[in-house]
């Protein structure tokens, strides 16, 4: 589902991603681990497209099409959704409002016909209660004066609305006290289903313990230095990342 | 004939006030007259725009003066009428009061819809409502920023709409106050358009005047409205300035409080070659508050200028003044915001927010906040910011699917949309989102 072939990425003149090569096949769940500064949300955020980013050399395949030749929108309709780190706040936009827009342009996209007002309604208030979310929350603007777990959370509510293809979560435990994890880690197990992928970036291991990959990768100074099964995330958390920076 | 002598006809405005030579006996018919003869002073001696007025800028007064103006009253057809009145600005559903050049048109208007407790006072039966009288008699020539345009006003001012709502009443029905104007292709037209609304003690009431051109022709609309809140009245106005491209305005908004009143204004510009309105309000008495709003859109270039000025006079009054511009092309803005808080008016609360959002390289906004303490203890914020559309919001919405074109527009709408949203009634509140908000959003 998705092929990134030594991949080489350029930011402000820095080389951050210095030759990644990874394939993620449908129904897979990715950890992505690693030092600060290894490269890990850059790699999140130049495969959901952000601009800013110097693509050097290097790959990525996507359901069999060029990703890097599509713009953030395109991507997001063929299912790729980023869960960010920081999710922006966008006072005057009411977060139902714009996950409807959202909504219905990837419908569209899909030749789909758009969504009705009441089953849009439905629809967020079933998502909304899975994850526990204050449904006052709904009509708010997207994000604005919500607690830090709260915009986290709200990205995968997001997410659970828009039901990608490939869900990619930058560091979204990081900033969570372990209830509210747990609350979004459950969310995002909830989805997991054979047609769908995931690639989990995080720093800390304790995310793992609920969202249990199948492959965890340690990317190091912009490469991945190391892959093995769940039990690879365990080990790390008793011997850190210091000797991934080595070589 | 005096009517003949006070039109201006086919000169510049300084022609014209230099050969206004009134005697105090050219105005003795009536009170209106006094009112004139006032104006002319006012005209003549003490207020002709020069270089060095510091209330807006001497560029754009020059444009307006080196044309040449004419009073009269142009040919206007019924199907032009019509035809304005289906426009989306004007077709909020609510009753509606026309005028078109400045005078009435009863057959448009919606005289027997007006609410009950709403007189609209014809200026021959002003006398008949004293209360009404005094005010507009006393308030008429009051100061204002623009001495020289209020002046002309006052001097050309045939048909003002004057409402008066009846002490304790509380009209929930809003009014609109359509203001029509068709120009020409030679001199330029002055059109003097003039709402005065007084609300009696206890009344709440709720107005809103827009203008809106008859065709693409040169006029200027030298606007006047007077508001008189009497004490504990609610009153509600909203100014629309929706003028063709070749269109000047030039508005004056004065408001006066008495204590206890609750005061909410918004001017929202869409469209005009040059635009100046100022909004006054002096807050006369203790626990008047008055919200001033304003929302002002510029194209092409397109130059439009809001100078308002808050007199904190009593204790415990509340103002917020919170006014926002989109500007693209090479239009030009202006925000002048001054509060005067006086000696005696401890425990004032005001806060002033200017926020422009430029959309290409070569707009300019010039704000200015200026705040004038005389108090000790008072509590007064201010704050102006310029900027782009944020590229970290864009690519969120990207992100979630969002086509950039659509991004764009959903947050130049949701920037506006903090100052439209504030507007109570429904009808018109929806009416300027579609209308204002698509226009910009659309580019």
């Amino acid at each position: 589902m998705l092929k990134i072939k030594n991949l080489h990425v350029k930011a402000d003149g820095k080389h951050i991603l210095k030759g990644v090569n990874l394939e993620v096949k449908f129904g897979e769940v990715h950890s992505i681990m690693g030092p600060n500064g290894s490269g890990k949300s850059t790699l999140a955020q130049v495969l959901a497209g952000r601009p800013g980013y110097e693509i050097v050399e290097g790959e990525v395949w996507y359901k069999g099409e060029d990703l890097l030749e599509l713009a953030p929108e395109e991507r997001a309709r063929e299912g790729i959704f980023l869960a960010f780190q920081y999710p922006v706040e966008i006072p005057g936009v009411a977060n139902t409002y714009f996950l409807r827009a959202a909504l219905n342009a990837q419908r569209k996209h899909r030749g789909e016909r758009e969504i009705e007002a009441g089953e849009f309604l439905k629809l967020v208030k079933e998502k909304a209660a899975m994850l526990k979310m204050d449904t006052s929350l709904l009509s708010r603007p997207v994000n604005e004066g919500f607690s830090g777990g709260e915009k986290k959370r709200n990205e995968i509510f997001h997410m659970a609305v828009l039901e990608p293809v490939l869900g990619i979560l930058d560091e979204t435990d990081s900033g969570l006290d372990i209830d509210a994890m747990k609350v979004v880690a459950e969310g995002v197990t909830s989805l997991r289903s054979p047609d769908r992928s995931f690639i989990v970036v995080t720093h800390y291991q304790r995310l793992l313990d609920y969202i249990v990959p199948d492959y965890v990768h340690v990317l190091s100074e912009g490469r991945i230095v190391k892959s093995g099964d769940k039990s690879l995330a365990l080990e790390l958390e008793k011997t850190g990342y210091a000797w991934a920076n080595k070589g | 004939m005096l009517e003949n002598r006070l039109i201006p006809h086919g000169e510049k405005l300084a022609d014209y006030a230099a050969r206004l030579e009134l005697t105090r006996d050219d105005f003795s018919r009536n009170w209106l007259n006094e009112v004139q003869f006032t104006a002319a002073e006012v005209i003549k001696e003490k207020g002709f725009p020069h270089s060095k007025l510091e209330s807006w800028e001497f560029s754009q007064v020059r444009k307006v003066l080196s044309d040449t103006y004419n009073g009269s009253n142009p040919q206007v057809s019924r199907e032009q009428i019509s035809e304005a009145m289906n426009k989306p600005l004007a077709r909020t559903g609510l009753p509606s009061l026309v005028f078109v050049n400045g005078s009435l048109d009863p057959e448009f208007s919606d005289l027997q819809g007006l609410p009950e407790g709403l007189k609209l006072i014809p200026l021959a039966k002003l006398a008949q409502y004293t209360d009404v009288y005094d005010w507009v008699r006393s308030s008429w020539v009051a100061g204002g920023q623009e001495k020289f345009f209020k002046g002309l006003n006052l001097m050309l001012t045939r048909d003002p709409a004057v409402l008066y709502a009846e002490p304790g009443l509380k009209i929930k029905q809003e009014i609109q106050i359509l203001f029509l104007s068709a120009g020409s292709t030679g001199d330029r037209l002055i059109v003097n358009p003039g709402t005065f609304l007084f609300a009696g003690e206890d009344s709440e009431v709720s107005i809103v005047e827009t203008h809106i051109s008859l065709d693409e022709n040169k006029y200027l609309t030298n606007a006047h409205t007077m508001i008189s809140g009497r004490k504990n009245s609610v009153v509600k106005h909203v100014k629309v300035i929706a003028e063709n491209s070749q269109a000047f305005h030039l508005g004056c908004i004065r408001a006066d409080l008495e204590s206890g009143t609750s005061f909410k204004t918004h001017t929202i510009v869409r469209s005009g070659k040059i635009v100046r309105n100022e909004v006054d309000t002096a807050l006369n008495g203790e626990n008047a508050g008055a919200e001033l709003y304003g929302l002002y859109l510029a194209e092409d270039t397109q130059h439009v200028e809001n100078s308002t000025c808050i007199e904190h006079n009593k204790p415990e009054g509340i103002s917020r003044e919170h006014y926002k511009g989109i500007l693209n092309d090479k239009s030009r803005a202006v925000f002048r915001g001054r509060i005067v808080v006086a000696e005696d008016a401890q425990k004032t609360d005001s806060k002033q927010n200017n926020n422009n959002l430029l959309l290409s390289r070569d707009a300019r906004i010039n704000s200015k906040p200026q705040l004038e303490i005389y108090a000790d203890d008072v509590s007064c914020t201010h704050g102006a910011t310029v900027g782009q559309l944020e590229d970290e919001k864009i690519f969120y919405l990207q992100s979630r699917g969002i086509s950039l074109q659509e991004a764009n527009a959903l947050l130049i709408r949701a920037f506006g949309n903090e100052i439209i949203s504030r507007i109570d009634s429904e009808p018109l509140r929806l009416v300027l989102e579609e209308e204002i908000l698509s226009a910009v959003a659309g580019k």
